[in-house]
């Protein structure tokens, strides 16, 4: 876990009260199956249950579970609660439309009826007062129901023909007053049934949305798995290398011991005389029967093409040899071990310096640790 | 009553039967666990007519995506839990937008007290029922709402007139006792 995620809060993200970018950040966290998260994200799902658990209970309707029966066996379904939304969703579309249309012509013919209707009325008080030859209605002023070419050669219609007329058009205007009820109810219901189809569209979006989401958060699953293979793979080379490399530490180890158990031995320790050294020390044991053996510790890392070599001083003539390079790992820590064959007699000191990589015939580096045997 | 290791065991038998496309499976988790989920649906929704469609669904969802719910996340109780409180918590969202939702208190049937006993501890739901009702009534009310109506911290400040971290604060104090109250009933048994 990073210190990013150290103060996650997985309690608020359980209960989905954070917004929501946080909220998918989270998420997407949980999927590089970070360990620590998980489990403090489970616990948090712990305390979510028992807060679920906390519910008064209550029974559902014995036929769910029949209806859940038919609807994965895709039988037709035992009981209602499938509301309209699951329908065609174009259907009420069309019939919306068609009914839309209806109520449109209806209501447009209806009120053709009607001012017909009001005009047959005014001819009919108008011929009650006035000569027959001058109660036919003007074509102009009184339309007719009939085509306007038989309206040439049709005779008049007499005056006291009006009156059946009326009544004949009051029929008509209550029937499409019905249809034109019975048009509306039906365009109600259909726009009922699109607010549903409206419905259930949004809710298959949602639930479209939703599948893509999990399909990307499956690829990048299967994109987390090759970057944690592929790191585990490193890992495990780095594993091997160490394994390696305390094998050799191991034997090494083996040998100090030895040397250290062996019998006494002279000791001297090593310290800093250049500020190069830094915090570096060193300690070095010496029994001529068995030889020299030094280990340092915070040895500076050299930059460039250099290394450290270790020089034995002697009493005779105050004589630097060198005793070997020494070896050194990546936190400081280095080690020369001279056998008992190099001639090390009247050993006095040591002294520690930096050469060019591979060592020098003579001392040539800084002197950067030093130690004289008492 | 079961234990943990029983609940799993059954939990992976169920399931396991449920990858091979049987029918009777899906019933068989119905029957176990329908009616805890059915509580908290209608709890979310209140309108039975509504819950009973969402309970379908959390159910079909199951059958066909059984692959999505994996047992070492938790329980399958839990699975259930968290798509059946999305969903009722998307159609209480759609439904506020139209103005249809109203808030009725909804009683439990006293007949189903014993709902517990095949999934879920007695003593630790009414330990949990116990600790909620006895949290602070500003840290009750913020959890309750955050839970059971989908409010987010920013919509529950906005709704209480509170600052965001005294909202934050209240629910994770709140949420904290919870935890502790499951913590040393040491015994959940739901993973």
């Amino acid at each position: 876990m990073t210190d990013k995620w150290q103060d996650a809060d997985w309690n608020l993200f359980a209960l989905g009260a954070l917004d929501e970018s946080t909220q998918q950040e989270m998420q997407e966290h949980l999927q590089t199956r970070c360990l620590a998260c998980r489990r403090s994200y489970q616990e948090a799902v712990l305390v979510m249950d028992a807060l679920a658990a906390t519910v008064p209970p209550q029974k559902p309707s014995p036929h769910i579970a029949d209806a859940l029966l038919s609807r994965i066996t895709q039988a037709s379904p035992l009981v209602v609660p499938i509301k309209s939304k699951r329908r065609s969703a174009a259907l009420p579309w069309v019939a919306a439309a068609a009914c839309a249309l209806l109520a449109l012509c209806l209501g447009v013919r209806l009120e053709q009826v009607n001012n017909l209707l009001r005009n047959q009325r005014a001819s009919s008080a108008a011929a009650a007062v006035q000569q027959p030859a001058e109660a036919v209605p003007s074509p102009a002023k009184a339309p007719s129901l009939v085509p306007p070419n038989e309206r040439q050669t049709s005779p008049p219609a007499p005056a006291r023909s009006n009156a059946s007329q009326v009544r004949a058009l009051t029929a008509q205007v209550a029937d499409l007053e019905a249809q034109k009820d019975t048009a509306l109810a039906q365009l109600n219901q259909v726009k009922n049934d699109l607010a549903n189809s409206i419905e259930a569209r949004n809710s298959l979006q949602t639930q479209l949305a939703s599948a893509r989401e999990q399909i990307r958060a499956g690829a990048t699953d299967v994109h987390s798995s090759q970057a944690q293979l592929s790191a585990l793979t490193h890992r495990l080379e780095m594993a091997d290398a160490t394994v390696a490399e305390l094998r050799a530490s191991k034997a090494w180890n083996a040998q100090v011991v030895g040397f250290l158990q062996s019998g006494p031995f002279r000791q001297v320790d090593l310290r800093a005389v250049d500020p190069g050294a830094g915090k570096a020390t060193a300690v070095a044991f010496y029994a001529p029967d068995r030889g020299l053996l030094i280990l340092a510790r915070a040895l500076p890392h050299l930059e460039g093409e250099k290394c450290y070599q270790l020089w034995s001083i002697h009493k005779a003539g105050m004589a630097i040899r060198s005793v070997g390079l020494m070896k050194t790992d990546a936190s400081g820590g280095g080690f020369l071990y001279a056998p008992p064959e190099q001639d090390l007699r009247q050993l006095t000191a040591l002294a520690i310096t930096d050469e060019p990589k591979g060592g020098s015939v003579s001392a040539r580096g800084h002197k950067l640790l030093f130690g004289a045997f008492n | 009553m079961l234990d943990r290791g029983d609940i799993a065991r059954k939990d992976r038998l169920l399931m396991e039967r449920i990858r091979r496309r049987e029918p009777q499976a899906l019933i068989d988790v119905y029957a176990l666990y329908g009616k805890r989920v059915f509580s908290l649906i209608l709890r979310i929704v209140h309108d039975r007519q509504s819950a009973e469609e969402i309970l379908q669904d959390t159910f079909l969802r199951l059958w066909d995506r059984y692959e999505f719910y994996d047992p070492e996340k938790g329980a399958l109780l839990s699975w259930l839990f968290r798509v059946a409180r999305n969903g009722a918590l998307d159609f209480r969202r759609k439904e506020s937008r139209r103005g249809n939702f109203d808030v009725v208190f909804i009683e439990g049937d006293p007949e189903l007290e014993d709902l517990h006993e095949d999934v879920l501890s007695v003593e630790t739901a009414f330990a949990v029922r116990d600790a909620l009702s006895a949290l602070p009534s500003a840290q009750k009310h913020l959890i309750e709402l955050a839970y059971f109506e989908g409010l987010t911290h920013s919509e529950l400040a906005e709704q209480t007139g509170e600052s965001l971290g005294t909202v934050k604060s209240r629910i994770r104090l709140g949420l904290k006792k919870l935890r502790d109250v499951l913590g040393n009933l040491n015994k959940v048994n739901l993973r």
